[in-house]
């Protein structure tokens, strides 16, 4: 991906027929610290990367409540986020309001996926620069949606977003099927360590950079941060990660050969071949 | 207000504005200065150059590092042995920059020239300074101005975003953060990674500088990291961990037991100062 002349403004179709805003749009959500949500029969969960708190101010939120049965984590720029947030807590007030029932999730993700399409389509506008990650519950019992800049939203069994989420989804695939019938201490830790994959070995999920979400049945959205994270956090904490180390990058000595010899080589800069040193 | 339009490749035009008064707007061109870098040396540094031969600091071996990245790296795994603050870098009287040599903060928009306690002949740059374009030129002839390299080994680090790397290779069969490589011809050996391929090029102040070695006939490497994030992570910086075991850096490398601590320490002061993403 890298510049070209069709991807000035979300209004330009490029000859391959792509939107180069949204997609740029896109990446923005990767700029934003991991996030994971999983859900059960009963109950969804979130749990989320928090970058470094600063002593002088309060640390950013990851996780939003949404309402009483509905919460988002996000990644990606924080001002869009919030005014997204803003949009879904206005849109649960109404349907309180003139329905006196919480809003379906779905309906909820529905409406927020036209509000961001608008963006994606209007000359002068730009795509919301954040992923959304909705956990919810309501008389379909409960939902995980991933929304994404490009205005399209998905029913998930689990997903993660965010900075080096693949490693998270990877561990999701692989126990996918354990969530179902997890209790929810239980599918709090998977998230855990599905989003400990995120981070490099040097670092290591505390009280300080996580916060966890639950909601489900008899249970009303509710988050949890610092010391209130200790005893999720206490299941884990002594268990190896499944990935193993990242991979080196480039570790050869000098002299040897690197990984890339046998291809087809670009001449040297400027001269005769290099003498070994 | 003027605003520049780009204009073709690499052309920038002044456009003129009809919401600005042309003649002050001139009076205003004519009495801003031409941008151009100034060197400052410590009071010892000063006094050591008048009393070399040449006017010149000796030097064998030459780091510069340009960007947070390359900055974080060289702080943790060079920079933790003793080291004094020979000269620093800047752009005169202008607000842009720091022209003080108390803000020693690894995060602060400063560039200082390090020499090693342990090594008096092993310069360290640490530039954290964006430097415009039409500065680079005069940023790199003060850089060399004061230092004798003719018997030096320059090493470049910088890093660049991965979205800007062109490869027949889709970049997510790649392991990112990667490294890779260019040299001048009186390197003699190979950079401890791939060369960079065609059709990527290095751009900006890292290029300036291997472009003022390459013309000097200087024995200089440049390394550069490709990274998928804005912000500074430990992965970006421990991918120029190769580099410590070439030269010029094998000779001079110390280990730092504390390496680890010093990099969360490092990402954790860098990821205060940006709040954009969350």
């Amino acid at each position: 991906m890298f510049r070209n002349q069709y991807d000035n403004d979300v209004t330009v179709w490029s000859p391959q027929g792509r939107l180069h805003q949204v997609e740029y749009a896109m990446e923005a959500v990767k700029q934003g610290s991991a996030t994971v949500g999983l859900k059960s029969k009963t109950h969804a969960v979130l749990v989320a990367l928090k970058r470094a708190p600063s002593e002088l101010s309060d640390h950013q939120r990851k996780v939003i409540p949404i309402d009483d049965h509905i919460g988002v984590s996000i990644a990606g720029l924080t001002a869009d986020a919030r005014l997204l947030s803003k949009f879904m807590r206005t849109e649960c007030l109404n349907s309180r309001y003139a329905y006196e029932s919480p809003l379906p999730v779905s309906r909820l993700v529905s409406t927020l996926g036209n509000k961001m399409q608008i963006c994606t389509q209007r000359y002068g506008r730009r795509p919301y620069g954040v992923g959304l990650l909705v956990a919810g519950y309501d008389e379909m019992g409960p939902h995980i949606y991933q929304t994404c800049p490009s205005s399209n939203y998905f029913d998930c069994k689990c997903m993660a977003i965010g900075a080096r989420s693949q490693s998270a989804r990877t561990y999701l695939e692989r126990h996918i099927n354990e969530f179902l019938d997890c209790a929810v201490d239980d599918l709090v830790r998977h998230g855990l360590r599905a989003l400990r994959e995120t981070l490099p070995n040097e670092q290591e999920l505390n009280t300080k950079n996580v916060s966890v979400a639950i909601v489900g049945k008899d249970t009303d959205f509710t988050l949890y941060d610092d010391d209130d994270v200790q005893r999720f956090l206490a299941g884990i904490e002594h268990e190896k990660r499944e990935r193993g180390a990242p991979a080196a990058a480039m570790d050869v000595a000098e002299g040897q050969e690197g990984p890339a010899a046998d291809a087809p080589q670009d001449p040297q800069p400027g001269g005769p071949d290099a003498m070994e040193h | 207000m003027a605003a520049p339009l780009g204009c073709g490749y690499g052309d920038l035009v002044l456009a003129s504005s009809r919401a600005v008064d042309d003649e002050e707007e001139e009076e205003e061109a004519s009495q801003k200065p031409s941008p151009s870098a100034v060197l400052r040396w410590s009071t010892q540094a000063k006094q050591e150059i008048s009393e070399s031969p040449n006017d010149c600091i000796e030097c064998s071996a030459l780091i510069v590092a340009i960007g947070p990245v390359a900055t974080g790296f060289i702080h943790t795994y060079l920079l933790h042995q003793e080291t004094e603050i020979l000269g620093m870098i800047g752009s005169g009287l202008s607000e842009d920059t720091c022209n003080t040599f108390e803000q020693t903060s690894p995060a602060d928009a400063t560039c200082f020239l390090h020499r090693l306690k342990s090594a008096p002949s092993v310069i360290v740059c640490q530039c954290n300074v964006d430097i415009p374009p039409e500065m680079m030129f005069s940023w790199t002839q003060q850089l060399f101005s004061c230092i004798n390299i003719h018997n030096t080994y320059v090493g470049i680090l910088a890093s660049a975003p991965v979205s800007e790397f062109r490869s027949s290779v889709s970049l997510s069969d790649v392991t990112v953060p990667f490294l890779r490589g260019l040299k001048t011809n009186q390197f003699h050996g190979k950079p401890v990674c791939p060369y960079l391929e065609q059709p990527n090029t290095a751009k900006g102040l890292p290029a300036s500088v291997l472009t003022h070695c390459q013309v000097y006939r200087v024995p200089a490497v440049l390394y550069m990291c490709y990274s998928d994030s804005i912000y500074v992570e430990i992965p970006a910086i421990k991918a120029f961990l190769p580099v410590l075991k070439g030269t010029p850096f094998r000779d001079i490398v110390q280990e730092n037991p504390h390496a680890d601590i010093t990099l969360r320490k490092l990402v954790e002061l860098r990821a205060l100062q940006n709040n954009l993403y969350t």
